[in-house]
């Protein structure tokens, strides 16, 4: 090639037709031909302008942050600066546990619609326009200083944050209100009264034999974590005995699903039914250091066990039995409430009984509660609220600064919130975009996602996190942080505040060369707080910076520990809160739960958590009213057919769904479903059942609402996630399950199987590796985070409401939930599919989580024409993309349907308007998945696949092969592979360690141990596939 | 059997070999002697390329040939990660910020310098998408005896530089060519090869 | 009747005429008993110029309003299903009924539909001519025609049914430079392949071999240069030599023995593509005559339907008569009752095999959710085509019509109910699902329809309908040769 032959001009890329006839002409043909395989465009490589030394290694390589986000700490992964992966913090001291929203927060942090920058709103009146961070702040701090401001937020947890309110407060009088829509303040009442302390220590299931909830919901909302010491106890044969779960409850939530017994009782009696238990146990079975306190059998007495029984429709030896069981288990067994049925206005009443079931039981004195992580329950601060509403009626408040609230969209309809923000001269929202309560504010001044901003966070047991961001600002918005202590500086409050915004600015004297000072005066006041309450050091020494990267690193510190919880002596007048016995609850009663996923519905922009599907219900994309079998049967409904419901004066019409275990006097519907304004991928979607609650006694009631349920005209199709909900394992042996007592009995119990004959296909041969699974059903409570977490990992994309409906889910690992029909003389007939009263109205659940089984002798391998999908020699079912043409004979063959079509172009925008016009579900596939940022989530190690191709769980080869050539890179030998060097993404995101994965060859792995274990299965063995994952049996605690 | 005949036979066999032949190549996608043009005329025979001592007009010794830079000062990595980078810009302003300012070339990359923007450089060695390919798992690779399973020399037994296995003798290019087929029947002629032990499962490089 | 001086073949007999029993020569038995002879197998005293002029009519005078009107609902049809493969091909299968349960859907159903009636033509052909059943003279071209056409129209459907049928011509092992990676011969569905392909060039070559001499009289019927020339061309400028007939009859002969075998080839192997899996109601041995039955079976019904438009529009019915139709209407029921067998004994083995999944399959399918198909399918099969047990309704034009139409519509929802039920509920309750057909799936199979037609229609439009030279060797020489306009014979004519 000789130089005069370069074109002058390189950018100009005309060039690309000689360079093309010098390829030769035949390719002509063929490159149209292959339109993919063949001729690739001309591709540009483009490098960094001037890359920070720091990643001279780091290209390439995931780069890893700990940070916390909604009090949960978490750990970040990142690829060239971008998050990627939410995974929880591996070495967590605080014992927090994450849900669902946290690892689907890359959703919400690339959210397309996400504010991109200061908008003003207008009052609603006329359309938004864009604004500017000046004329927002020029806006907002003089009505700041003036005063008679009120911020309102969501519960704050971050100590910096509160320091800084705090000091806005003292100089400028503001007025903060903490507002959370789903909590009800009767924890805290009940303990208030009753040990003049509102913490609550932790409840340590790790400890208990036996765990007895009074519509606990520790596993609908693992938070606090309580779901990893639970499954501690959960599988047999680890070292310390099984511990037995008995939940009483309305609806069948996660938490009773997973309950060993499970007794049917109404929100509005459950009260009572706790009060009549302690009753039978203080009073019937004189146990207890309660057991000779006058004051306590005088509080009781209206409780006796054999009234409340009747009227709670229940045997009464059930209860006696239950106090019986307790009495026996004392020192060993903690009761547990919460969760939505504390909501009910008889709460407070179902507090007080607990904690007079553990004070009498010894909970507290054999440290089945761990003080040191004791923690004051989330402040509900529906009394605020309301009080709120009425100043701003009254005009008492000339400037509002919403944070992390809306109101508008949940308060309850009594409080009449949106009428009285008419009356404030000035809102502002700080909220991430416009929503229901920002589309009535002056102006939206945009906060940054926590992944993007500083902050920090209070955790249990003096632990302190550092909330550090992992990238720029995606769009131009701020830290929440940031804003105030740069609004506070600016209204003149001094201090730290003003110290913080003063650090920004280059120091006077700096030499022109030196670096500019970080310009987030959120990052400055964080230090400094917490350089003088934690670190006892001034920002800027060395020993600071030290501490300071230290934590960065770690993610959290260990503060000084909390004040010591008082002794558990009970206050005799905190017994009134038992009050007299109500009279029975008559007609239907509601409960309002919150969506599984979307909780109070923050974060309903976000498709995964919107496509989940709940795990009880199966539905996503949306929510039903839940009704009891027989009751369901009786108002002559199917699944999707409109009902109206009148809670006082509020009416909500919406799908009925038949609730396998619901109480036959309640119905249930989901909170947090409903917006109008979260953006284009949750607006509308199921019903807003905030209106339908009321406030009481200052608390926010959601459960025990009397109401009335009637049949309308239309349909509403609910979007399942799957067929058929109850299995016969007598003909269908698909889930192993079985009864403490039978597993005494033969440790082979409930594996039963027909077996299967010679194979004709010769055995496969793994020299080396071979990987597998194992998961164990009994530690597996259904929670899916690894769903999201797969989803999340294998850049898997949304279906939507029509995807699900059209029965198209992509998701590579599904949850089967079951409902298991009880051996009915050996046989049902064909109506057992259909969910009969016998099986649905006390219904025994069981949970599979499915995934590629990855056979040894694949079905779907042979049957492939292309060769697409193969064996290797380490075991695995190879899926290859770029090799499908897509006959979805495979998918056909799978006995378990666990292979996935790409039906639809998911991965890139279709944008002819014909097309589009002719079927409006193309144009729907790119909102979901292909809009503005959002493919920025995407793991560049795993393959975005095009449509017409086949594709199914791959036990996350990306970091097989990772391993592998970590392996080489280190001159290790690649035969066998020790535990935990590979980790797939559901077992990462796994809190119980239902699942196990890795080498079965390599010398004492685990996943060996557990194949080989008497409780292990492996699925549909008359079929011959030989499936590497086996499930270890489900043993349910039978043994009162 | 007529003379006619047979010409028209060996006629329909040559047509038939071709079309067959042209259309088996056209198919293997084989991406040899692609050689795009890149936005800066980098000589890595001035870069890469061993140095050739010779007087200039001026009667002084200057090197008319290259400097000898090894790969890795600019494309990092290779050992290290499945990439092996493209060096940016601040790397060329590590000596041109005082160096070779007069040149055409080197002033075209201190304009995208000044400007901030990035080198739009292209592809050459390109694989598909779809294939994930790990520098350091062949860079390291070694045999049981420990030695690399790269051949270090080439056909005439000269030492080089393992790249060249795949990158061909990129020192002594003026402008970078692709000099292998790099397509997959090339990556498995080698893989297969038992000294090699390489696996020729699909998702070794497909997933 | 008797008519004792000549043969009764002297008389012109009409297609009304025939009874279908031969007719009785009293005392004219070689020792003077009565003498059975079979009824003429064309009727109206034709000869063999008059022959020549019926069937080489059609491609000579202009098209009827009633072909054009035809014509036009059939490539109306074809273009409907035209515009919804262009929204497939853009948008992907998710227009279409299928989901994750069911992963084939309609195109499967349509493929294996048009396969199944791509078989009379062949058996007519080729088996019949191997037993000398001289009744398939009247028939055989129209029949292979149909066969071809329908070929056609399912050879469509498996590279639509494709994720990315822009790779389609990976299913073909040419050298490649992928390893090289070949296709996987495990699979039936690449058997599928040369099967079809193979078929669908037999049929083709023993079609057009047979359509030879045929041309050649078109030829020389033609008065326009143009014509003479194209069809001299596609007739390889056929002389009617002795020595061409000869190579001729001996190529047809040989051709005849390759299609035969092939004829119970494909849809065996069709079948391979269910019975292969493992999934409960497809993983079965009887599939393959059960699906070779069926095939005839409705290879049978759709011949029925045509002949009766062709009899009907182009007044064909001397050479298509009553006992043509009759003939066939027998194998229709003899093939239908064959059907219905294997309908039973699938259900046999499902309960004598004892195992769960086949017995539930088989119940689900009579009797759950698609037991309205199962119905369908059961009746139009096995039952109504029994009403030819009677004599009168074999040779009742209209019942006929009628009961081919309802044996296609059954063979459809055969196929319907094998795909669909086999897979919408199988081993994990968890992912059962149901199926139906969207828009997009019914404008396709009405596409189908279209191509075929369309084709049909032109078909009889610019060739022969019925093999004249074959017509001509089965008629009585002294009839054909005794009417009074009779010219030196074409060049069609055997000797």
């Amino acid at each position: 090639m000789k130089r005069n032959e370069t074109s002058p001009h390189p950018e100009a890329l005309e060039v690309d037709r000689r360079e093309f006839l010098r390829v030769g002409g035949a390719l002509a043909a063929a490159g149209a031909l292959a339109s993919a395989g063949c001729r690739q465009p001309q591709e540009a490589t483009v490098p960094f302008h001037d890359m920070s030394e720091k990643l001279v290694d780091g290209q390439g390589q995931p780069r890893f942050f700990a940070s916390v986000l909604d009090g949960s700490p978490v750990l970040l992964r990142t690829r060239e600066g971008r998050p990627i992966l939410v995974a929880p913090s591996p070495d967590d001291a605080s014992g927090r546990g994450t849900t669902l929203r946290h690892h689907a927060a890359l959703m919400d942090l690339y959210d397309p619609d996400r504010a991109p920058g200061p908008v003003w709103v207008r009052r609603g009146k006329g359309a938004p326009v864009a604004s500017a961070w000046t004329v927002v702040t020029s806006e907002v701090v003089p009505r700041l200083a003036k005063g008679s401001a009120v911020l309102l937020t969501g519960p704050v947890s971050s100590p910096s944050l509160k320091a800084a309110i705090a000091e806005i407060s003292a100089k400028t009088g503001l007025v903060h209100v903490a507002y959370a829509p789903l909590e009800s303040d009767a924890v805290a009442t009940a303990w208030l009264r009753a040990f003049g302390d509102a913490r609550v220590p932790r409840p340590r299931l790790d400890k208990a034999d036996l765990v007895v909830g009074f519509g606990a919901e520790f596993l609908d909302d693992p938070s606090d974590g309580l779901e990893r010491d639970f499954a501690l106890r959960r599988a047999p044969g680890g070292g310390a005995p099984m511990s037995r779960f008995i939940q009483l409850e309305g609806r069948l939530t996660l938490t009773g699903a997973n309950a060993d017994r499970r007794i049917r009782v109404r929100d509005s009696e459950l009260a009572s039914v706790a009060a009549a238990v302690a009753h039978a146990v203080v009073i019937g079975q004189r146990a207890g250091p309660l057991a000779n306190d006058a004051e306590v059998a005088k509080a009781l007495a209206p409780f006796a066990p054999e009234v409340v029984a009747k009227r709670a429709g229940i045997d009464p030896s059930v209860l006696t039995g239950l106090a019986a069981e307790l009495a026996k288990a004392r020192g060993r067994a903690v009761v547990l409430a919460g969760g939505t049925a504390s909501a009910s206005p008889s709460g407070e009443t179902l507090e007080m009984a607990t904690l007079l079931l553990n004070l009498s039981i010894d909970a507290f004195g054999a440290g089945l509660f761990d003080e040191a992580a004791a923690e004051a329950p989330r402040a509900g601060g529906a009394r605020a609220l309301a009080a709120l509403a009425d100043d701003l009626r009254a005009g008492k408040v000339a400037t509002l600064i919403v944070a992390g609230a809306n109101p508008v969209y949940d308060a309850p309809a009594s409080v009449r919130f949106a009428e009285a923000l008419a009356k404030v001269s000035f809102v502002v929202s700080l909220n991430d975009r416009v929503d229901e309560t920002a589309a009535l504010a002056d102006f939206l001044a945009p906060a940054s996602h926590p992944f993007e901003s500083w902050g920090d966070e209070a955790l249990p047991r003096g632990l302190f996190a550092v909330q550090q961001p992992a990238i720029q600002p995606l769009y131009d918005t701020k830290g929440l942080l940031d804003l105030l202590v740069a609004w506070g500086a600016a209204a003149g409050v001094p201090g730290a505040v003003a110290a913080a915004v003063a650090a920004t600015a280059p120091a006077p004297g700096a030499a022109p060369g030196a670096p500019a000072p970080n310009p987030n005066p959120g990052w400055h006041y964080l230090r400094a707080h917490w350089g003088r309450t934690l670190l006892g050091r001034e920002p800027g020494t060395p020993a600071f910076e030290a501490a300071w990267n230290a934590v960065l690193r770690d993610g959290y510190l260990q503060g000084p520990a909390p004040a010591a919880a008082p002794p558990r002596r009970l206050a005799v007048p905190a017994l009134a809160l038992l009050g007299s016995l109500p009279e029975a609850p008559a007609g239907l009663e509601l409960q309002l739960y919150p969506h599984f996923a979307l909780r109070d519905g923050r974060g309903a922009n976000n498709g995964w958590l919107q496509e989940f599907p709940d795990p009880v219900t199966r539905i996503s994309w949306g929510g039903a009213v839940s009704i009891a079998p027989r009751r369901f049967d009786e108002m002559k409904l199917a699944n999707g057919d409109l009902v109206e419901v009148k809670a006082g004066e509020a009416t909500l019409i919406a799908p009925a769904y038949r609730h396998a275990g619901m109480h036959h006097d309640q119905v249930a519907i989901p909170l947090g479903l409903g917006r109008s304004a979260c953006g284009v991928i949750g607006n509308g979607i199921g019903p807003n059942a905030f209106p339908l609650r009321a406030i009481s006694g200052g608390r926010t009631v959601s459960a025990g609402i009397p109401v009335t349920v009637r049949r309308v005209t239309g349909r509403e199709e609910l979007a399942f996630a799957q067929g058929s909900d109850v299995i016969d394992r007598d003909r269908r042996p698909l889930v192993p399950a079985t009864t403490l007592t039978a597993f005494e009995k033969d440790a082979k119990a409930g594996t039963e199987q027909a077996k299967g004959g010679p194979s004709a296909w010769p055995e496969h041969k793994f020299p080396d590796a071979r990987w597998a699974m194992a998961i164990d059903l009994s530690k597996c409570n259904g929670c899916g985070k690894c769903v999201i977490g797969c989803q999340a990992e294998n850049n898997i994309p949304v279906v939507g409401r029509r995807g699900v409906l059209d029965r198209r889910e992509m998701s590579w690992i599904r949850i089967d939930r079951y409902y298991d029909a009880p051996k009915k003389d050996g046989r049902w007939g064909a109506e057992v599919w259909d969910g009969p009263l016998a099986v649905v109205e006390e219904p025994q659940t069981l949970f599979t989580p499915m995934l590629c089984q990855h056979c040894e002798n694949a079905p779907c391998e042979t049957v492939c024409p292309f060769v697409a999908t193969m064996h290797s020699e380490d075991g695995l079912n190879q899926q290859i993309y770029n090799r499908c043409v897509g006959t979805r004979y495979c998918a056909n063959n799978c006995p378990f349907k666990v292979r996935r079509f790409n039906f639809w172009e998911y991965s890139t925008a279709k944008t002819s308007a014909l097309f589009r016009a002719l079927d409006r579900r193309i144009g729907r596939f790119s909102d979901l998945n292909t809009r503005g940022l959002m493919q920025m989530k995407n793991n560049p190690e795993v393959t975005v696949r095009g449509r017409g191709v086949m594709e199914k769980c791959s036990f996350c080869i990306q970091r097989i092969r990772e391993a592998r050539a970590a392996a080489t890179r280190a001159g290790r030998k690649k035969d066998h592979f020790a535990d935990g060097v590979v980790v797939p993404a559901c077992m990462e995101a796994c809190p119980t360690g239902a699942i196990t994965f890795g080498d079965i060859h390599a010398p004492g792995s685990r996943v060996a141990a557990l194949a080989a274990h008497p409780r292990a299965m492996k699925l549909l063995e008359a079929t011959g596939v030989k499936p590497s994952i086996s499930y270890l049996t489900k043993v349910r605690h039978d043994k009162a | 059997m007529s003379r006619r005949k047979t010409s028209v036979r060996i006629l329909a066999l040559v047509v038939g070999l071709v079309v067959t032949g042209s259309l088996a190549y056209g198919l293997s996608n084989a991406r040899k002697g692609y050689e795009p043009r890149q936005p800066i005329l980098f000589r890595h025979t001035r870069m890469a390329g061993d140095p050739v001592w010779a007087r200039n007009e001026k009667g002084e010794m200057v090197n008319t040939g290259g400097f000898g830079i090894p790969c890795v000062y600019c494309h990092t990595m290779p050992y290290k990660g499945r990439h092996s980078t493209v060096p940016s810009t601040v790397v060329c302003m590590n000596c041109h910020g005082t160096v070779g300012l007069s040149k055409e070339w080197v002033l075209k990359m201190k304009e995208y310098w000044d400007r901030g923007e990035p080198i739009p450089w292209v592809k050459v060695h390109d694989l598909p998408d779809f294939v994930y390919y790990d520098h350091s798992a062949h860079l390291n690779a070694r045999n049981e005896k420990g030695e690399l399973k790269l051949p270090v020399k080439d056909a005439e037994g000269r030492p080089m530089v393992v790249c060249e296995n795949c990158h061909g003798r990129v020192a002594q290019m003026e402008i970078v060519r692709v000099t292998t087929p790099f397509n997959m029947q090339w990556c498995l002629d080698c893989h297969r090869k038992p000294e090699m032990k390489a696996s020729t499962d699909c998702v070794t490089c497909h997933r | 009747m008797t008519r004792l001086e000549t043969s009764p073949y002297a008389t012109v007999m009409d297609d009304g005429q025939l009874t279908g029993h031969p007719i009785v020569l009293a005392g004219k038995g070689p020792y003077g008993g009565d003498l059975e002879v079979d009824e003429p197998l064309v009727t109206g005293g034709k000869t063999w110029a008059e022959v020549d002029r019926d069937i080489c009519m059609h491609t000579e005078q202009f098209p009827t309003k009633r072909w054009w009107m035809a014509f036009a609902v059939a490539a109306t049809a074809l273009a409907i299903g035209t515009f919804a493969m262009l929204m497939l091909f853009y948008s992907g299968m998710g227009i279409l009924g299928i989901n994750r349960p069911v992963g084939w859907g309609s195109f499967i159903i349509n493929f294996v539909f048009w396969i199944g009636i791509g078989h009379a033509g062949t058996l007519i052909s080729a088996v019949l001519y191997l037993f000398r059943q001289q009744w398939r003279t009247g028939i055989n071209r129209a029949a292979e025609a149909m066969t071809l056409f329908a070929v056609a129209c399912a050879g469509i459907f498996p590279i639509i049914h494709l994720g990315r049928p822009w790779f389609a011509y990976w299913l073909v092992p040419y050298p490649n430079a992928r390893g090289p990676l070949w296709v996987n011969f495990n699979s039936p569905l690449a058997w599928d392949i040369f099967a079809i392909s193979t078929y669908g060039l037999v049929s083709l070559a023993f079609w057009y071999i047979g359509l030879l001499p045929d041309l050649a009289t078109v030829r020389d019927r033609a008065t326009h240069p143009w014509r003479k020339k194209i069809y001299n061309a596609m007739s390889f400028g056929w002389t009617g030599s002795h020595r061409a007939w000869r190579h001729y009859e001996s190529a047809y002969m040989i051709l005849a023995a390759f299609a035969t075998p092939l004829v119970f080839s494909v849809h065996t192997i069709v079948s391979f593509d269910f019975a292969t899996s493992i999934l409960p109601g497809w993983h079965t041995t009887i599939f393959p005559p059960y699906f070779v039955i069926g095939a005839i079976f409705s290879g049978f019904a759709m011949v029925i339907t045509l002949m009766t438009f062709m009899r009907g529009y182009f007044g064909l019915t001397n050479y298509i008569t009553t006992n043509h139709m009759e003939a066939m209407a027998k194998i229709l029921m003899l093939t239908g009752l064959l059907v219905g067998f294997a309908y039973s004994t699938e259900f046999f083995m499902a309960w004598y095999s004892g195992s769960e999944w086949e017995g539930f399959v088989f119940k689900n399918r009579a009797f759950g959710p698609y037991g309205w198909a199962y119905a369908i399918m059961f009746t139009c099969n096995a039952i109504v085509p029994q009403i030819f047990w009677w004599k009168k309704m074999r040779r009742h034009a209209w019942v006929l019509f009628v009961v081919s139409i309802l044996v296609n519509v059954g063979m459809w929802f055969e196929r319907y109910v094998i795909v669909v039920t086999s897979l919408h509920r199988d081993f994990l309750p968890s992912s059962w699902g149901m199926y139906a057909l969207t828009r997009w799936d019914y404008m396709i199979l009405l596409g189908s329809f279209g191509l075929f037609f369309t084709l049909f229609l032109l078909f009889v439009r610019v060739l022969p309908v019925i093999a004249i030279s074959e017509v001509k060797g089965v008629m009585d020489p002294k009839v054909a040769r005794s009417a009074p306009t009779d010219a030196a014979p074409a060049a069609g004519t055997r000797r």
